[in-house]
């Protein structure tokens, strides 16, 4: 077999004949042996990359750390000493621990009953879904003050509704991650079944979510549950734009003013975006296929 | 029974409810006012295309232009840069490298807005490390003499490149692992050369996945506002900036053209997501088996 064109069945016989072990393939294996060095451009392209994205990161360090000529803490400690840091970290922890709860309360019932009975629902839900991909944070932050600010008669803004406008707008710009990571776990494993077993054994359709869905499909949850908390913490458009003193608007007015302190904490807030990465890859090891990057506009 | 069943499903149907009030809550009546609000005058209620004025003239249409080119170089840089680092980490053949890869991009892919801005400004603003270290070594200022400005559509793409890369990245690392090395050696077999291999069996094997991708990172960079605004405080035309001097600002406070400039950008985003959606719909069976 000679020919200088290949064309795709050519190429596909070719890969059935790779797989059946035809002798062509063996005498081919034999003289091609794969080399397991890793090629001179592939480190060249590697270090020159790991320079750009570590440098930034050792700017940050030196103006954050240093005073000068030596390594500090100081800013650290100056942000700890902030009764406006205090109530920012608050606010933020606050608001995407109930996002976070809201979201897997809410998308977990609904993802489990499009699965087992509403299929006809699927290409709906999974539309709205990606929604929110369409309409990014500042969109809705335009929309929501239409419907829900100051001028509108529903004054979602006033102290008396606090934060509720966020939680709305939050649960929204989380759900694409958290239906895809719940619907991913509810997927693997076959729900229609475990709902008959569990309802033959005379669960309630509440208990079989409760005690036999939900802990089948536990690493789902837990993914999405981080990749809610982890983008209600680091979310800065809608929060600013709708006036909701946070970690990141916090940081944005620091900076203005005390930049050791702000340069400090965006190296703390690298280390928390890790740290939410990190626990998603151990979830990730565990259920692949899990999601560990949200992919949507901030 | 087909009684309990009804009432069942009648039950189940129910506990759809809250995710139906917050989703039309907080989610489509909000995206309906846009496209009410941006037909109507925001004073006096009465029917309008004024607000989409900016369509025709052209001083209004910078912030357009400049996030079409931000979005346009830094898909094109974070594209082809992401992509050859992708093939870096695949041909590496060290997992320990692939490991940390995945998880450094990663970070670096959800490391976006304020953060990155400060971190950026701590590299390259006037008084950045890099800024400062560079003149030390050449005498070249890089803003007084190479009129460089972080704050511009150039320096915003170096910014936006920081999680353009590691997000394309992510997104090829699958369909590059799932190039299986027989297609290769099936293809040199049958006498194919190199080039000949990438036309006829990795480039349209990778085309779907590239686009799907590339549609993915022009997104990302048209809608993000935390970082440009992080970066800028305002002053560079976006479109996202625009649209929160429109609502925010306290002169030029005019709800309805901020509503027809985000139904622009949404319109920008479905372009990309519905492309992305359609693409990934017919996506190639060969990388679906690994």
């Amino acid at each position: 077999m000679s020919g200088s064109s290949i064309s795709g069945e050519a190429t596909e016989e070719a890969m059935e004949a790779l797989a059946a072990g035809a002798p062509a393939a063996r005498a081919y294996r034999r003289t091609h042996k794969r080399s397991t060095r890793s090629p001179l451009w592939a480190i060249i392209v590697l270090v020159l990359a790991t320079v750009y994205f570590l440098l930034p990161l050792y700017a940050t360090g030196v103006f954050g750390f240093s005073t000068g000529k030596a390594f500090t803490l100081q800013p650290l400690f100056d942000a700890l000493g902030d009764d406006g840091f205090h109530s920012a970290l608050i606010l933020s922890l606050t608001y995407s621990v109930i996002t976070t709860i809201l979201a897997i309360a809410v998308v977990a019932p609904t993802a489990y009953l499009v699965e087992l009975r509403f299929q006809r629902l699927r290409s709906t839900v999974e539309f709205l879904t990606i929604l929110p991909f369409v309409i990014p944070p500042i969109i809705l932050a335009v929309g929501l003050s239409n419907v829900y600010g100051i001028n509108s008669p529903v004054n979602l803004l006033s102290s008396d509704w606090a934060p509720v406008l966020l939680y709305g707008g939050y649960f929204v710009l989380t759900l694409p991650f958290v239906f895809r990571a719940i619907d991913n776990a509810l997927r693997a494993v076959d729900v229609k079944m475990l709902s008959e077993a569990s309802a033959s054994l005379g669960a309630s359709p509440t208990r079989t979510f409760l005690q036999v869905i939900v802990p089948s499909i536990s690493l789902g949850l837990v993914s999405g549950a981080l990749l809610a908390f982890t983008t209600a913490m680091g979310e800065f458009t809608l929060a600013a734009l709708l006036g909701y003193p946070t970690f990141p608007v916090y940081l944005l007015n620091i900076n203005g003013y005390e930049a050791h302190i702000g340069e400090a904490l965006v190296l703390v807030s690298f280390l928390i975006t890790w740290a939410g990465v990190v626990a998603l890859a151990a979830v990730a090891r565990r259920a692949p296929g899990t999601q560990i990057v949200r992919g949507g506009p901030m | 029974m087909p009684a309990t069943a009804r009432r069942r499903g009648g039950r189940a149907a129910f506990a759809l409810l809250p995710f139906g009030v917050l989703i039309t809550a907080f989610l489509l009546i909000p995206t309906v006012s846009l496209l009410w609000g941006s037909f109507h005058d925001s004073r006096t209620g009465a029917f309008t295309l004024g607000n989409y004025s900016y369509l025709s003239h052209p001083l209004d249409l910078v912030p357009f232009r400049n996030s079409l080119e931000l979005s346009l170089a830094s898909t094109i840089v974070g594209g082809i840069l992401g992509l050859l680092i992708a093939q870096a980490i695949v041909s590496s053949r060290r997992p320990l490298i692939q490991e940390i890869a995945t998880t450094f991009s990663s970070v670096a892919a959800n490391f976006a807005g304020v953060p990155l801005a400060f971190a950026f400004i701590a590299t390259l603003g006037a008084q950045g490390l890099v800024t400062r270290q560079f003149f030390n070594v050449t005498h070249f200022d890089l803003y007084i003499d190479g009129g460089f400005k972080l704050y511009s559509v150039l320096g915003l793409t170096i910014v936006y490149a920081y999680w353009e890369i590691p997000l394309m990245v992510l997104v090829m690392l699958p369909p590059l692992q799932a190039m299986k090395a027989s297609w290769r050696e099936a293809a040199e077999i049958l006498g194919a050369s190199k080039w000949q291999y990438m036309r006829s069996v990795a480039i349209p094997i990778l085309f779907t996945p590239v686009v799907s991708s590339l549609l993915l990172l022009y997104a990302n960079a048209f809608g993000a506002y935390a970082t440009a605004y992080g970066l800028t405080t305002g002053f560079v035309p976006l479109v996202p900036i625009e649209i929160s001097n429109l609502i925010n600002g306290d002169v030029n406070h005019d709800p309805g053209a901020a509503d027809a400039l985000a139904m622009g950008l949404a319109v920008i985003m479905a372009i990309c997501i519905g492309g992305r959606v359609l693409l990934e719909r017919r996506s190639s069976k060969w990388l679906a088996s690994r």
